[in-house]
């Protein structure tokens, strides 16, 4: 039997906190047998688990209880409290999982001390100091660098003085080879620029959130006419995990998001005529955050790509920082009016629009929308997910019990988590295209729901702001597997 | 892309788990999850010195066979033991201890075995090579095991159930690996554990709920 059994609760149920609010709770201590115990020390800290070796962040520690004598029997409770963390946030990938925790431990003297940590998880809330609002250039949200005194400064330079002198004369040696290596990278370069001249490459910014636009402008003059087999811009996020070290290292790595885009098809460009092409795409809705640490990291890069026949390609890889919108700065997103109607079995066609149905029928303005419509008449949308959910990835269950419910409308109530301006909307129906998208989840449930609204006029569905739950008469358009939540679409009113 | 919004869940609950019990541990974890038989050894090295016999113990293997999983669970036994892993291009200091560990022995310089199979220091190696005749003119008893035939589908069984055991999260059910699952891998990966790990790994990635695996 342990000395001590302890168990930490939060106050908050579902563990879940945005970064710089107050992390609350209580310590549970049963004393199993008498000691001596110099001190319970409550440390906080984020790590990473999955296939690559641990990354830790800064522990911070906070003292609960000083050095006291514990009866066994005795029963202690110490509440706490600390700041959570604005970054990194919590992630869970394939082969990389970044969590924060909170450790407690009884110190005892010349004995294992009791221990037990408990995992919380961490969500967008306050932006990390480190970012400014400027957005050219990566921000760095890794450990700050030591600050170094005078005489430590002077004793660095001196290292570093007899190290250049070191290598210099192991220089003398090398210089062959760095003259072979040089020389085929410069090579290599001409070569590409004898044909492709100089390449120009705009972005607007580096650091980049979900659902925002990405324009890029990629313009040259070739200098001698050449075939392409197309000019391409891929959009790639990578989780990599390392463990292991020297050849017992071994990198895992996992495709996120692999999306090409072609601006320009095979053909053929003439040399001195000028070469200009733009494109712009909408960053994919996730919650795959840039993030790096020593063995593990998150990686966002854009590689363009100047395919080239039987001669090297040009390419250009740009790194991006995909941070949450809530560091943006997006604070500005129009409101969308509050829906009060009522569940309908079947949506329209287009067609039909011009028939009996008028927005009396469903609209009352003056009606608060009461509990009675919370997730009771949910229900068959909560059974829709769960039959989803059971099916499984594998077969073609789920396809067939989606292709049973799209096209038909239910109720929803959503608690709203983020709302954006649409961007990108893919679809027939144009009137979605300048409304906005809200991720949530169904009132009193666990289950994500991304909901399409029409432009926010006196006929669209729902007002609200993020923590306000809306009411909304919906059909549904599918099911998200990347992010395992229902698409759905506002019923519009003609 | 995620397959669970990080926002929405505490990692693997959906498995009763804290993690795939099948990624990267610890030093320390991988000491406690260690299910490998080192008593025989662990007596060998004690009586040996007791008789003031200079003894060496080589675990032989291929990489993710175990010889590491075997060092560390007899490192765990003696207080005093020192411990080294080489990694490959370093020049590794040898520490001191009682036994001494060296793990991918094959590393050491011929100086630095030279200087420690002539010692009186008990040596327990993992190594790729087999440095038997070394160690015999070096004047030392020696113990050859190769990892591979260590494994069976007993221990294979035991040691994946460990491991998920290890990362439950409540009282409650968990994942269990079943003795065909243990022989159907030890069939398509032979001994290499770090194989059947990685395989593992993926395996209760997609895993959706608590069952027979």
């Amino acid at each position: 039997m342990s000395k001590c059994d302890i168990k930490i609760t939060f106050h908050n149920s579902d563990r879940t906190y945005r970064g710089g609010e107050v992390v609350s709770g209580e310590a549970h201590i049963t004393v199993n047998k008498d000691i001596r115990c110099d001190g319970i020390i409550l440390s906080h800290y984020w790590k990473t688990h999955g296939r690559g070796d641990t990354d830790r962040g800064v522990v911070s520690e906070v003292r609960l209880s000083e050095m006291l004598p514990l009866q066994a029997g005795e029963e202690l409770r110490l509440p706490f409290e600390f700041t959570a963390d604005c970054w990194p946030l919590s992630y869970h990938g394939h082969y990389l999982n970044v969590d924060h925790y909170v450790h407690v431990a009884v110190d005892l003297p010349w004995a294992i001390d009791p221990k037990q940590e408990e995992e919380f998880i961490l969500i967008a809330g306050q932006s990390p100091d480190e970012f400014t609002g400027e957005r050219t250039k990566p921000v760095d949200l890794g450990k700050k660098p030591a600050q170094v005194s005078g005489i430590g400064k002077m004793l660095l330079y001196l290292v570093l003085a007899i190290f250049v002198v070191v290598l210099g004369s192991l220089f003398v040696i090398l210089i062959p080879v760095f003259l072979v290596g040089g020389a085929i990278y410069w090579g290599r370069k001409m070569l590409i620029s004898s044909r492709v001249g100089d390449v120009d490459v705009k972005t607007p910014h580096l650091i980049v959130g979900p659902g925002e636009v990405f324009p890029v402008e990629l313009s040259f003059t070739p200098r001698r006419s050449f075939s392409v087999n197309g000019v391409t811009l891929k959009i790639i996020a990578e989780e990599t995990a390392r463990s292991g070290s020297g050849t017992n290292s071994t990198t895992h790595r996992h495709i996120l998001y692999d999306e090409t885009y072609t601006l320009y098809p095979a053909g053929r460009l003439m040399a001195g005529e000028r070469f200009a092409e733009s494109i712009a795409f909408n960053m994919p809705n996730t919650e795959a955050w840039s993030f790096m640490a020593s063995d593990n990291s998150v990686t966002w890069s854009v590689e363009i790509r100047i395919d080239i026949p039987r001669f090297p390609d040009w390419t250009k890889r740009v790194v991006l920082q995909f941070v949450p919108l809530e560091f943006l700065d997006h604070a500005d997103f129009p409101a969308i009016k509050r829906s009060s109607a009522t569940a309908i079995s079947a949506l329209p066609d287009a067609s039909d629009s011009d028939d009996d149905w008028s927005e009396s029928d469903f609209r009352d303005d003056d009606a608060d929308i009461t509990e009675e419509h919370g997730s009771q008449n949910m229900g068959p949308l909560l059974d829709i997910i769960a039959d989803i959910r059971q099916a499984g990835r594998i077969g073609n269950e789920r396809e067939e019990i989606i292709e049973s419910a799209v096209g038909q409308a239910y109720h929803a109530s959503i608690v709203i988590n983020r709302i954006s301006p649409t961007l990108g909307f893919v679809g027939d129906d144009r009137r979605y295209e300048d409304g906005t998208t809200i991720i949530g989840k169904l009132l009193g449930t666990n289950n994500e729901v991304q909901l399409f609204t029409v432009e926010a006029t006196s006929n669209s569905a729902a007002t609200g702001t993020r923590g306000e739950t809306i009411q909304a008469v919906v059909y549904m358009n599918g099911w998200d597997s990347l992010y395992d939540r229902l698409v759905l679409h506002e019923l519009p009113f003609d | 892309m995620p397959t669970h919004s990080a926002a929405s869940q505490l990692p693997f609950i959906h498995l009763n788990l804290r993690r795939n019990p099948f990624g990267e541990l610890s030093l320390d974890d991988w000491t406690i999850l260690a299910c490998v038989d080192v008593e025989s050894v662990v007596a060998n090295l004690s009586f040996a010195s007791a008789a003031g016999v200079a003894y060496a113990v080589q675990f032989v293997g291929e990489k993710g066979y175990g010889k590491t999983t075997h060092l560390l669970s007899i490192r765990a036994r003696f207080a005093d033991a020192g411990y080294v892993h080489i990694s490959e291009g370093e020049r590794a200091t040898l520490p001191g201890g009682w036994p001494v560990l060296i793990d991918e022995a094959q590393r050491l310089t011929l100086w630095q075995r030279w200087q420690l199979f002539r010692s009186a220091t008990p040596l327990v190696l993992g190594t790729h090579r087999d440095f038997t005749k070394e160690l015999l003119r070096s004047g030392r008893t020696v113990d050859t095991i190769e990892v591979e035939r260590a494994t069976d589908q007993e221990r294979l069984h035991g040691l994946l159930n460990a491991r998920v055991s290890y990362a439950r999260r409540t009282e409650g059910a968990v994942p269990t690996v079943t003795r065909e699952t243990a022989e159907q891998l030890l069939q398509e990966f032979g001994p290499n554990i770090r194989a059947i790990l990685h395989k593992m790994y993926v395996m209760f990635q997609n895993l959706s709920e608590v069952g027979e695996v």
